[in-house]
């Protein structure tokens, strides 16, 4: 039996390297989880998978999960496999699900789908470390790849809406009379009262508009190395103000419908 | 340092970006631009789309999809995954002809095969070249030579089968190559005489046989 166990909790190490070029390394409780997690017969190592109650002892983090798939995956163990994902999809299917704020109903099942299928990509191909930062930091990968997506269903939109763009109604030339001095970021009441109405701005003015009055993006600057909404969107800066100001337009309409 | 930075993959930057930091400012954004400018344009759309994201306001669609119905659909698109990857898997790997070949192929020589397996460097020869009988081995063997060289058991089980094959890639110093034994041998007899094994490990594989 000692000899099984020093065959079993051979926690096999991570070999990517993170962007300042050291290797991933695991939390202590995940190492720990992923040992304890080893000697477990699959009956068992199911049962405490389904502990989805992380103060209840026993439980196992996401981290550890991910390593205990492609551990089960490498021994040809497929019906574990599946059991284990299932564990794992349906303690994060809700989290993915809310990020994609999308008003068209398909659109945002869509993207559901692809950040699913992304992850199980990742996770199931052994013949790759991409799979090491999920055993590192689980839902800090899953963000990313759900703002991948989110990015891609954006551009996506942007190339539907491509054959009239915004920029072909307003000429460069096209003065358009500012509903409010474009300089000064909005406060933050008038911005929570927008928010609810941002979906009837379209892209990219709608993401324009967030940035410079939610996060307060400069529209342009003198240094070429900053980012600013005029390189972000590769246009000029007085494209900027036109989209902002038709933004803010669109906005003062429809708060003024609310309040009819 | 700009040709190590060409190594880093965007991948690896977005993922330490944001675990790095809790909110996409356009300060964070600044210094990671900086750090990685090769990846500028991917840095800051990725922050926009960051941005944009987190300040949509939530969906009010009251026909949203239950927790059960987004499980089952991504376990459905697990499941296709996974059978993609059988097929691919069976479709482009060979059969299973030589064990230390195997090995290779996970950067394993002899010794480590022994070690991980529990065996010793001897058995493994043996098993190799087919001198030990497969109907003897206990199914705990396989299981660890399956692990150990990353097949499945079925694999493993197969592989067994297989008839003695000789040293083709050993020099000897006799004129003659050596003969192949008469007939296999059983695997707890092996595991008896092989004085290489520690005394645990004999102890542990023997307390199988009766099994």
């Amino acid at each position: 039996m000692e000899l099984k166990r020093t065959l079993t909790t051979m926690v096999k190490p991570l070999t990517r390297r993170n962007s300042n070029g050291d290797l991933y390394t695991r939390a202590p409780v995940v190492e720990s989880q992923i040992a304890e997690a080893l000697q477990l017969d699959p009956p068992t190592l199911l049962k405490r998978a389904r502990i989805s109650d992380h103060n209840v002892p026993g439980y196992f983090q996401e981290e550890c999960l991910v390593y205990m798939v492609r551990e089960y995956l490498s021994r040809g163990d497929h019906s574990l496999v599946n059991d284990l994902f299932e564990v794992l999809i349906s303690r994060c299917a809700g989290f993915i699900y809310r990020r994609f704020n999308i008003s068209n109903k398909h659109d945002r099942e869509d993207a559901y789908q692809e950040v699913v299928s992304n992850l199980t990509e990742k996770i199931i191909n052994l013949e790759t470390d991409k799979a090491d930062f999920y055993q590192v930091k689980f839902w800090f990968g899953l963000k990313c790849l759900a703002i991948t997506e989110f990015g891609r269903q954006v551009r996506r939109g942007e190339e539907i809406k491509a054959s009239v763009s915004f920029e072909d109604l307003v000429e460069e030339g096209d003065i358009v009379e500012p509903a409010m001095q474009l300089e000064e970021v909005l406060s933050r009441e008038i911005l929570a009262e927008c928010r609810e109405g941002l979906l009837v701005l379209e892209m990219p003015q709608r993401e324009a508009f967030i940035l410079r009055h939610f996060e307060g993006w400069p529209i342009e600057s003198k240094d070429s190395s900053k980012v600013t909404l005029s390189t972000r969107f590769n246009v000029t800066p007085r494209t900027i103000r036109n989209w902002l100001s038709e933004a803010e337009n669109k906005l003062r309409k429809w708060r003024a419908g609310r309040e009819i | 340092m700009i040709m190590l930075k060409k190594k880093i993959s965007l991948e690896d930057v977005l993922n330490d970006y944001i675990a790095s930091e809790p909110n996409p400012d356009h300060a964070a954004l600044d210094r990671w631009v900086s750090r990685f400018p090769q990846y500028r344009k991917e840095l800051t759309e990725f922050t926009s789309h960051w941005i944009h994201m987190e300040n949509l306001p939530p969906h009010t669609d009251a026909e949203d999809l239950s927790e059960d119905t987004l499980v089952l659909r991504a376990m459905s698109i697990v499941g296709d995954h996974i059978h993609a990857l059988q097929s691919k898997k069976q479709s482009s790997q060979a059969e299973m002809t030589d064990l230390l070949t195997e090995a290779k192929r996970q950067n394993l020589d002899i010794q480590d095969v022994a070690d991980l397996s529990g065996l010793s460097v001897p058995i493994i020869a043996k098993i190799a070249r087919g001198f030990l009988d497969s109907s003897s081995f206990p199914k705990v063997a396989i299981e660890h030579l399956a692990e150990a060289v990353g097949r499945n058991t079925e694999e493993i089980a197969a592989f067994l089968q297989r008839p003695m094959k000789p040293a083709n890639d050993l020099r000897f110093r006799a004129k003659e190559q050596p003969k192949l034994p008469e007939m296999q041998e059983d695997f707890f007899d092996a595991i008896r005489k092989d004085r290489t094994l520690t005394d645990e490990q004999r102890t542990f594989w023997l307390s199988l046989e009766k099994m």
